[in-house]
């Protein structure tokens, strides 16, 4: 089961200098040693109200297993999904 | 044994009149007043166990007459005899204009009373067709040379069993006015009603609301403890200076809730009044009385529906399962995954959720 957050919440993501995610902070809790399943990109809707998203594929060392994402856009992060 | 048949011509055949299948089982209810056993062998005919009825109804003719003037509404064939089959044939040969019945009410009935134990002696000079027989046996019975039913009842059953079979045993038995098939007296539809009275009359809906649902309750409480549950309700509203109406409709399932069945019924009523206002320029006149009926009782016995599989048909069924759920913890708390655009690239754009509760809901994005 997993469980899809539509309103994409914020989370706090603390990246490396390539870009790629080594740290989140999720309700009030620091998510470390991230290791990266999986990770492509969406870019839609650029005829009206465009989307660009870098999407991860997550694991924590304490076994949360999530998709989040970077609007590049706004340049926030967002939370998408997690798996139970 | 003595068992009276009676046929109703104009409820059988293509020519029955619409609805010919509720109207006689409306007249079988009237005839539980007569006999407590009943047998409905099809639509238009019956037959009634009418054994010691004497002391309470006076003699076998006054039983037809009393049957004939429950079910007046069409003319009706009776027939009196010591076992089904004889009480049928009775029906069959009895003519209008057959003697002695009292009342208006039976004037256009026939009966035919066929003395107890004179059943062969009757038959002997009736015409063998009279027996329910395949053509072909019938055939072989006047190449026989056999054209009454006595000449049938006089061979030997040996003899008749080695030309025609076990069917012609059973024609002769027919023939001689044997006939061991028991009577299967049919279960009376238990029908729970109440009344309640306003005084004075009741002109708003709350006060029906209120007194439709502590009607519905008191009906389901008793049967909460028998596990029935009403599959129909039927809500009359009497009307001051006006004819009473009355709403009914099938339940989707079996239910004992009554808040759900008086929200349903009231719904019914809505849609009932709205449809009749637009015709209507007079005041909606007070309400005097409601009633309630509540019938079709079965086990609402609970069950699993199959969730992944296509609904086709059966989403009715669910909804109204889960809408009732809705109802008993509050809304919020049920959704429907709708799948909008399974290929979409966003997953908040593949599908939506949509709130179960809300009748037409327009979809509450979550």
């Amino acid at each position: 089961m997993t469980r899809l957050h539509a309103t994409h919440p914020l989370v706090q993501v603390e990246t490396d200098a390539a870009g790629t995610p080594i740290r989140l902070r999720l309700d009030g809790t620091t998510h470390a040693e991230v290791g990266i399943c999986n990770r492509w990109r969406v870019a839609d809707d650029w005829w009206r109200d465009p989307v660009a998203r870098a999407y991860f594929k997550l694991v924590t060392r304490d076994g949360l297993l999530c998709t989040i994402f970077l609007d590049e856009n706004r340049g926030t992060w967002h939370l998408e999904r997690i798996f139970d | 044994m003595r068992v009276m048949a009676l046929v109703w011509p104009t409820l059988r055949g293509e020519a029955a009149p619409p609805k010919a299948a509720a109207r006689f089982e409306a007249m079988l209810d009237r005839l539980d007043d007569l006999s407590p056993r009943i047998e409905a062998v099809e639509v238009g005919v019956a037959l009634a166990d009418v054994t010691g009825l004497e002391p309470m109804h006076g003699s076998e003719r006054r039983v037809a007459a009393r049957a004939a003037t429950l079910a007046d509404v069409y003319p009706v064939r009776a027939g009196i005899g010591d076992n089904r089959w004889l009480a049928a044939l009775a029906a069959r040969l009895a003519r209008p204009g057959l003697p002695a019945t009292p009342g208006d009410a039976t004037a256009r009935a026939a009966c035919l009373i066929l003395p107890p134990g004179e059943g062969r002696t009757t038959l002997s000079e009736l015409p063998i067709r009279l027996l329910p027989a395949e053509p072909a046996v019938r055939d072989r019975f006047s190449l026989f040379g056999l054209t009454t039913m006595g000449q049938l009842a006089g061979l030997p059953r040996s003899a008749v069993a080695a030309q025609f079979g076990a069917a012609g045993e059973r024609l002769q038995a027919l023939a001689r006015g044997e006939d061991p098939r028991p009577l299967v007296p049919r279960r009376r539809p238990e029908r729970l009603a109440t009344t309640v009275r306003f005084e004075p009359p009741a002109e708003g809906t709350t006060e029906i609301t209120l007194a439709l649902r502590r009607a519905a309750t008191g009906l389901t409480d008793p049967l909460r403890g028998r596990h029935l549950a009403p599959g129909r309700a039927a809500l009359t509203l009497h009307r001051e200076a006006a004819p009473p109406l009355t709403v009914a409709l099938a339940l989707p399932e079996p239910t004992t809730e009554p808040d759900w069945i008086a929200r349903l019924l009231l719904a019914r009523l809505e849609a009932e009044v709205r449809s009749r206002a637009a015709a209507a320029v007079d005041d909606e006149p007070r309400i005097t009385a409601i009633g309630l009926v509540l019938d079709r009782l079965t086990n609402p016995a609970t069950r699993q529906l199959p969730a992944f599989e296509p609904q086709a048909g059966r989403w009715e069924e669910l909804r109204w399962s889960l809408e009732r759920v809705s109802v008993r913890f509050g809304t919020g708390r049920l959704w429907r995954a709708v799948g909008d655009r399974p290929t979409a690239m966003l997953p908040e754009r593949q599908s939506r959720l949509v709130e179960i509760g809300i009748e037409n809901a327009g979809g509450a994005d979550r």
